[in-house]
C-alpha cells in the first residue's frame, strides 16, 4: 500500500506547503503541491491520486466547491481538509460535503501523517461509490442517506457510524473499533458518543436495522453475511 | 425617476392635478357650448315676445320696402355680427319684414316653434322661431353658429388662461412648502457631512418632525453599536500588542540561543524551548484572534440550530494529542442535545473550557465534558455543557474574577493568557446563557457549567 502513495496537496501558503511536503515525503510518499483551486480541480479529473490534503481558502475558488465537484463525479479519492481553528463552520461544512477528516492549523507533522495514514487505511478497498442493506442505502461519494428512497438527515459522526457498520457488514465491530472508525483518533477520549449515536441511527433508520453483540458491541446483518 | 425627494414631490403632485385640471378643463369646454347656446336661445325668445308684441296688426299692408340705416360707426365696423331677424305671415308664408342681409329664403322652412341649429347655404345657423298667440305670423331670429361657437371659445381661452396662471402660482407654492418641509432634512445632511469620519457622537434628534426622529434614533442606536465594537477594536489592539511582545521576545531569545549554541546538545535543547514559546504563542495569537473575532462580530449572521453533542466531540478531537503526552485522560458523557446558536463561537468555548481544563488539571489528571438536557426549577428546557477536572482547582474567593480579561490565577505553574475564561463568558452572554463554577472531580479541582435555553 505505501509503494504507490500518491498525495495532492492544495496550499496557497508556499511556506507551509513547503514544510508539509517535506515532511510527507520522509514518509516515502509522492507529493505534488498545487497552489490554487482551478490548477487543483484539473489535476484531480484523472483520478491518480491515493488522497488529498484541502486547504479551504484558496484563490482563484475556494477548497469546499473543489471538494463538492470531487465528490460530484463520484470520485471518492480521501480528502482531508486543512482549516484554521477558529473555523469549525468550515470543519463542519466540509465534513458535510463529503471530505474524510480534517486538520486543524497549525498542526504539527507527525500528527498529519498519522491523520493521512488512517484515513487511507479506513478507505482502503472501497471500491463501490453506492453501500446498500436493506431499504436503507449510502451514496459515499455524495455523503447521501436514503431510507426506503426518503433521504435520511444524519449528524456528520452519525453518518460515520453507519458508514462504518455497512462497510463491515455481517461483522460485529466492537465500541472501540467503531470510536477508531469515527473519529479515526487514537481512541485516548473515554466515551458513550458510539452509544449516542447507535441510539440516533435506530430512531431514524427502524430499531432492528442495528443489532447488539452482547458484551461486544454492533452489527449490521446477519453474523457471516 | 428623479431620486431627489424634492422633484419627487414635485412632480408626483403636479402631474396629479393636472390630471385633475384637465379633465375639469374639459367638462368646462362642453359646457360653456352650452351655456352660450342656451343663453342665447334665450336672449332670441324676449326678442322675438319683443318683436310680436310691437308688430302692429297691419303690418301685412305696407308694402314699403326697408329704407332707414344706421350711422356706420367703428365698433359696428370691427364686430360684423350677422344676426337677424324675419317676420313671416304663417297663412301664405310671405314674409312681412325681415333683415335685408338674410334675403328672402326663411331661417326655418318648416316654422316649427322653438330653437334648432339649421343649415343655410352651407352654414350652421342657431335659429329661434316663435309664433304669435292667434298663430298668424311667425318671428324667427337666427345668428351663425360660428358666431356663437366664437364667444364660446373666447371664454374658454380666458379661463384656460386663468388656470395655467393658477397652476404655475400652485407650482412655486407647491415647491415652497416642499423645500421648507424637507429643510430638516437637509439639515440632517449637512450635519452629517460635516463630520470627521470617525465622529460617532449620536445626532440631534430635538426639533425633528415626528416622521425622522425615528429614523434619526434607530441611526444613533447604529453609531452607538459601531462605537461599541470601534472602542473593542480599540482595546483588542491594546491588550494585543501588550500580550504578544512577551511572547515575541522570547522567541526571539530562544533562536539567538539556539544559532549560538556551542554544542549539539544546548542547541536541541534551545530549539525545544523556542518550539515550547511558539506553541505558546500560537495559542496566544489564536485566542486574540477569537477575542477580536467576538468583540467585532458579535452577531452578524443569525444562530443556527446546532447539535451541541456532536460539536462538542469534534473540538475534544483536537485535544486528543495533547492529552495522551501528559497522560491525561478525556471523557465524554453526551447526550443528543439541539440547540440554536453560533457554531464558531460555541467552537470557542467549547475549545477553551476544555484547554483550560487539560493546562490546569496536570499531568495524569482527568477531565470530564458532559452534555446534557435539562430542566430549570422553572421548568424551561435548558442544554447543559459541563467541564470539570481534578486538578489543584481554583480559590472560591478567585472563582468570579477568572472570567475577567487578562485575569491570571496567582501562583499557577502554568501560565495561561488571561484570555480562555473572558471569552467563554462572552460567549455565554452572547447565547443568553449562564455560567456556574464548582468544584470538580472527587471533592477537587474545578467545574464549569455553562446552561444554554434549550431549543424552543
Amino acid at each position: 500500500m505505501e509503494a504507490a502513495v500518491r498525495i495532492l496537496l492544495v496550499e496557497d501558503d508556499a511556506m507551509l506547503a513547503e514544510a508539509v511536503r517535506t515532511g510527507l515525503e520522509q514518509q516515502q510518499w509522492r507529493v505534488d503541491w498545487l497552489a490554487d483551486a482551478a490548477s487543483a480541480r484539473l489535476a484531480l479529473m484523472d483520478h491518480g491520486y491515493t488522497a488529498v490534503l484541502l486547504d479551504l481558502g484558496l484563490p482563484r475558488g475556494n477548497g469546499l466547491d473543489l471538494l463538492k465537484f470531487v465528490r460530484s463525479r463520484y470520485d471518492t479519492t480521501p480528502v482531508l481538509i486543512l482549516t484554521a481553528r477558529d473555523k469549525l463552520s468550515e470543519r463542519i461544512s466540509g465534513l458535510d460535503a463529503g471530505a474524510d477528516d480534517y486538520l486543524v492549523k497549525p498542526f504539527q507533522l507527525d500528527e498529519l501523517a498519522a491523520r493521512v495514514r488512517a484515513v487511507l487505511r479506513r478507505c482502503q478497498g472501497r471500491v463501490l461509490p453506492v453501500l446498500a442493506h436493506r431499504d436503507v442505502v449510502i451514496d459515499l461519494a455524495k455523503r447521501i442517506v436514503t431510507r426506503a428512497g426518503q433521504s435520511v438527515t444524519l449528524g456528520m459522526h452519525e453518518y460515520r457510524t453507519l458508514l462504518t457498520l455497512m462497510e463491515n457488514r455481517g461483522r460485529a465491530l466492537s465500541r472501540s473499533q467503531l470510536e477508531d472508525a469515527v473519529y479515526g483518533g487514537d481512541g485516548t477520549i473515554e466515551s458513550n458518543t458510539i452509544a449516542v449515536y447507535i441510539h440516533q441511527l435506530r430512531r431514524k433508520l427502524g430499531d432492528d436495522f442495528i443489532n447488539t453483540v452482547h458484551g461486544y458491541g454492533y452489527r449490521v446483518g446477519d453474523a457471516g453475511e | 425617476m428623479t431620486s431627489s425627494l424634492h422633484g419627487r414631490l414635485l412632480l408626483t403632485i403636479l402631474i396629479v392635478i393636472s390630471l385633475i385640471w384637465g379633465a375639469w378643463f374639459g367638462c368646462q369646454v362642453l359646457q360653456t357650448k352650452q351655456q352660450q347656446e342656451a343663453a342665447w336661445d334665450e336672449i332670441s325668445r324676449d326678442t322675438a315676445e319683443k318683436i310680436i308684441t310691437s308688430v302692429p296688426m297691419d303690418l301685412g299692408m305696407t308694402s314699403q320696402p326697408p329704407g332707414f340705416r344706421v350711422a356706420a360707426s367703428p365698433e359696428s365696423q370691427l364686430h360684423q355680427h350677422r344676426m337677424g331677424f324675419q317676420i313671416w305671415l304663417k297663412e301664405d308664408q310671405r314674409m312681412l319684414l325681415g333683415s335685408p342681409q338674410l334675403g328672402r329664403t326663411p331661417l326655418r322652412a318648416d316654422f316649427i316653434d322653438g330653437p334648432a341649429t339649421v343649415h343655410l347655404a352651407d352654414e350652421a345657423w342657431r335659429v329661434f322661431a316663435m309664433s304669435d298667440a292667434g298663430n298668424r305670423i311667425q318671428v324667427q331670429i337666427g345668428k351663425p353658429q360660428s358666431e356663437l361657437d366664437a364667444a364660446a371659445r373666447y371664454q374658454q381661452q380666458i379661463t384656460l388662461l386663468a388656470a395655467v396662471v393658477t397652476f404655475v402660482l400652485l407650482a412655486i407654492a407647491i415647491w415652497f412648502v416642499i423645500c421648507t418641509s424637507l429643510r430638516s432634512v437637509d439639515r440632517l445632511q449637512d450635519i452629517i457631512q460635516a463630520r470627521h469620519s470617525l465622529d460617532l457622537d449620536p445626532l440631534p434628534n430635538t426639533q425633528l418632525p415626528s416622521e425622522l426622529r425615528p429614523l434619526v434614533d434607530s441611526f444613533n442606536r447604529l453609531l452607538a453599536q459601531l462605537g461599541a465594537a470601534l472602542e473593542g477594536e480599540r482595546r483588542f489592539i491594546a491588550d494585543a500588542a501588550h500580550e504578544l511582545r512577551t511572547p515575541l521576545a522570547a522567541l526571539t531569545a530562544h533562536a539567538e540561543l539556539a544559532l549560538t549554541a556551542q554544542d549539539e546538545r544546548s542547541e536541541r535543547e534551545a530549539l525545544l524551548k523556542l518550539m515550547a514559546v511558539v506553541k505558546r504563542s500560537s495559542r496566544l495569537s489564536e485566542q486574540l484572534l477569537d477575542l477580536a473575532r467576538i468583540d467585532s462580530r458579535p452577531e452578524a449572521s443569525g444562530p443556527q440550530s446546532i447539535e451541541l453533542h456532536d460539536l462538542v466531540l469534534l473540538v475534544a478531537r483536537d485535544f486528543e494529542v495533547m492529552a495522551s503526552k501528559r497522560l491525561q485522560t478525556l471523557s465524554l458523557q453526551v447526550e443528543p442535545c439541539a440547540m440554536n446558536g453560533y457554531v464558531d463561537e460555541l467552537g470557542i468555548l467549547v475549545r477553551n473550557l476544555i484547554d483550560n481544563a487539560l493546562r490546569y488539571a496536570g499531568e495524569g489528571g482527568r477531565i470530564e465534558i458532559a452534555c446534557n438536557n435539562a430542566t430549570t426549577a422553572g421548568g424551561a428546557k435548558e442544554v447543559r455543557l459541563q467541564v470539570a477536572d481534578n486538578g489543584p482547582g481554583v480559590p472560591a474567593e478567585e472563582r468570579q474574577r477568572i472570567f475577567d480579561r487578562f485575569y491570571r490565577v496567582a501562583g499557577s505553574s502554568e501560565r495561561g493568557s488571561g484570555i480562555g475564561l473572558s471569552l467563554v463568558s462572552r460567549i455565554a452572554l452572547l447565547h443568553g446563557a449562564s455560567i456556574a463554577v464548582s468544584e470538580g472531580l472527587g471533592g477537587r479541582g474545578f467545574a464549569v457549567a455553562v446552561s444554554f435555553p434549550g431549543d424552543a
